[in-house]
């Protein structure tokens, strides 16, 4: 699958994109990214262990929120996207 | 009173006749200010059939109650008038510092009427008013002219003007005050040029009193802690300013894309805020009292493009890069520094030279014609053709007049990506319904700063809801048309409203001015004001038939992307929306409406 970063996670992620990773759901994604990225990526993410309401995560364009949060599962052919709140207009 | 100052400036351009009249408290009260007031006195004093470019239209500069207090990010002010793109109530909004310093001068609002036979500029130094020659400034741009004003007023002054586009009435010129900031859309820059207005300077030295300081201060304290708390204006705008949402619309499906021919661009992070932070900015500036300091001081070292100045703001770059499928950000920026210079607006430029490549490759636009080889993607042409449009040169004199009447005189008015003749934003509502109806029920034609159904659709502020579903929208787009109203009424920006609420706008309100404003009454203001402006578009010839969207929404759906296979459904939310709003089926207030806002 593929995982696009933005935005300020990128400070500290320092690149935009990654490949390859695998994961059965959104949790699992996450905790491998968290792993990856250390303590500044799990912060933002799961400052209190739960996920931040600040950061947001379209699979294929579709917020977690409309498909099944955290336990959304995913397939290998699946592009996830991760930004920080952001605004503007 | 207090917050408001209770002075109007009446200036009569065809005799020159200037004078101070007093603000009446009761209507003040019941519209707030700026965009409302304005409204208000323009709809009293203004035949809605009017022809906008004619001497009997008016030209309204309104402050509100909080501008220029230390209300959080106070610097705003309206122009009211109606607009020549579309032929509807038009208020355009922008920030810096020129709106509070008419305040400081002692005025709440300017009211221009008549048209001069030879240009002038007015010259408000505190209560010394007088109308000066600006033949010596006529074709100058927005910087060499506010340049030379403040040179031979007062260096302390501001200034607003108008550069070539408005003198050349191009339908869609802005008014741009302190060098980068616009009053940018509906064309109320070619007003004030069709009245041989260039410039608006003022000097003011007293300061705005509120009603209560204790209170006030604790609802500025309050409100500004709210806005640090934010990760959005504590963070991300200062950080990447509104340029930031590209990506994210992107992947949201909703990015229109080559004239709305698609709702997602391939190329979209080459044109993003990360990328413009990464490259060409200098810094954030903030206008006056603002905490989030979302403005973009950039600069084009070398090359073709070479220049510096401010932006590109999100729709901008959206106008001219996604919009035209051009991906170099250095062109963008260059021709987002030549609509800010000629004094035009930037989302109507990029989309009219969108709808101008698709009659291209369409084969209606020739080469020849064009001067310039129009693909989509030829980053050249946005730069060489905002040039030609501003000035009114060549196939530049069609662009002038707005993707409308270009598209229409090639027989095809359907290309134009517009509502009411004016350019809809970023957001393609095949992609986010709830945008759609916006679009659609706009009181001055496209835009998406009447009620930001972006916010919940795609933000997922103040929640997140369902993008392609249509149930509901009519009820969320009513309160944000009706708390977007009574927030641009008020003096501050929009963008504090995603800390910041209808309590937290009453608060300030209610200790500036000492009239009990609560969350509910700054609402019901909000939709009185939506309703004046309503009976205004109706009375100047508006119906059911033109609260619509292009038919490419409504039938084509998006090719590529999260969005593959949408349309808008329109159809259903408008009539809900009706309901909603308390109107007719056809759109028209009732009578019970009208008692109940005081309007009848």
């Amino acid at each position: 699958m593929k995982v696009k970063i933005f935005a300020n996670l990128r400070e500290i992620t320092k690149v935009k994109q990654l490949e390859g990773i695998k994961a059965d759901d959104v949790r699992g994604l996450l905790s491998k990214l968290c792993d990856k990225f250390g303590r500044a990526f799990e912060k933002k993410v799961f400052p209190d262990g739960k996920l931040s309401e600040e950061i947001i995560i379209l699979i294929n364009g579709i917020h977690i929120t409309h498909l099944k949060g955290l336990d959304t599962s995913l397939n290998d052919d699946d592009e996830i996207s991760i930004f920080p709140m952001v605004y503007g207009g | 009173m207090l917050g408001w100052v209770g002075k109007i400036l009446r200036v009569n351009l065809t005799d020159g006749k200037i004078k101070e009249e007093s603000l009446d408290k009761k209507i003040a009260e019941k519209f707030i200010g700026a965009r409302g007031l304005g409204t208000k006195i323009f709809y009293d004093e203004v035949d809605p059939k009017v022809d906008p470019l004619s001497e009997d239209n008016k030209l309204i500069f309104a402050t509100g109650p909080l501008t220029g207090t230390y209300a959080t990010s106070a610097g705003r002010y309206n122009v009211i008038t109606k607009g020549p793109l579309t032929g509807t109530i038009a208020a355009s909004n922008s920030g810096g510092y020129f709106g509070p310093e008419i305040k400081f001068a002692g005025y709440d609002l300017i009211i221009f009427e008549g048209r001069s036979e030879k240009p002038v500029y007015l010259w408000v130094n505190n209560n010394n008013v007088e109308l000066r020659s600006a033949e010596h400034l006529w074709g100058k741009s927005t910087h060499e002219t506010t340049d030379i004003l403040l040179e031979e007023t007062d260096e302390e002054a501001k200034v607003a003007c108008i550069g070539p586009g408005g003198e050349k009435l191009v339908k869609f010129a802005n008014v741009i005050n302190d060098y980068h900031r616009a009053a940018g859309r509906t064309g109320v820059g070619a007003v004030m040029g069709s009245k041989n207005l260039k410039a608006v300077v003022v000097r003011g030295r007293k300061g705005v009193k509120v009603a209560d300081n204790d209170g006030f201060k604790k609802a500025v304290l309050d409100a500004r802690k709210k806005l640090a708390a934010h990760p959005v204006t504590s963070e991300g705008l200062p950080a990447y300013g509104t340029n930031v949402l590209v990506n994210i619309v992107n992947q949201s499906g909703a990015l229109p894309t080559r004239n709305f021919q698609d709702g997602y661009f391939e190329a979209a992070d080459k044109i993003g805020g990360e990328t413009l932070a990464e490259t060409l900015l200098v810094r954030n500036k903030g206008c006056f009292a603002c905490p989030i300091g979302c403005g973009r001081v950039t600069v084009i070292k070398s090359g073709p493009y070479k220049g510096e100045g401010e932006g590109p703001e999100y729709e901008t770059a959206w106008a001219f890069g996604a919009m035209c499928g051009v991906d170099n950000l250095e062109a963008i920026t260059k021709a987002n520094y030549l609509c800010n210079e000629l004094g035009i607006d930037t989302i109507t430029m990029g989309s009219t030279i969108a709808c101008a490549m698709e009659l291209f490759e369409k084969g209606l636009v020739t080469p020849e014609e064009a001067g310039i080889e129009l693909n989509f993607g030829n980053p050249d042409a946005i730069v060489i053709l905002t040039e030609k449009t501003g000035m009114r040169e060549g196939f530049g004199d069609k662009l002038a007049e707005g993707s409308y009447r270009l598209a229409e005189s090639y027989g095809m008015p359907e290309l134009s990506m517009s509502v009411k003749k004016q350019e809809m934003p970023a957001y393609d509502p095949r992609g986010a319904q709830g945008m759609g109806l916006e679009y659609a029920t706009s009181n001055r034609g496209g835009c998406h700063v009447r009620g930001y159904m972006t916010s919940p659709e795609i933000l997922g502020v103040p929640e997140k809801i369902d993008q392609h579903t249509t149930e509901g929208k009519a009820d969320w787009l009513k309160i944000f048309q009706d708390l977007t109203a009574a927030l641009d009424s008020s003096g501050i920006c929009l963008f504090t409203s995603f800390a910041i609420g209808a309590d937290e706008i009453g608060a300030m309100l209610k200790h500036a001015t000492g009239i009990d404003y609560t969350a509910e009454e700054v609402l019901k203001a909000g939709e009185r004001i939506w309703n004046l402006e309503r009976l205004f578009n109706l009375k100047a010839g508006f119906s059911k038939k033109d609260d619509t969207l292009p038919p490419r929404l409504l039938k084509q759906p998006v090719k590529t992307g999260p969005s593959k296979g949408k349309v808008v459904k329109l159809e259903e939310m408008l009539t809900d929306y009706y309901k909603v709003r308390g109107w007719s089926e056809e759109g028209v207030p009732t009578e019970d409406k009208l008692n109940e806002l005081e309007l009848a």
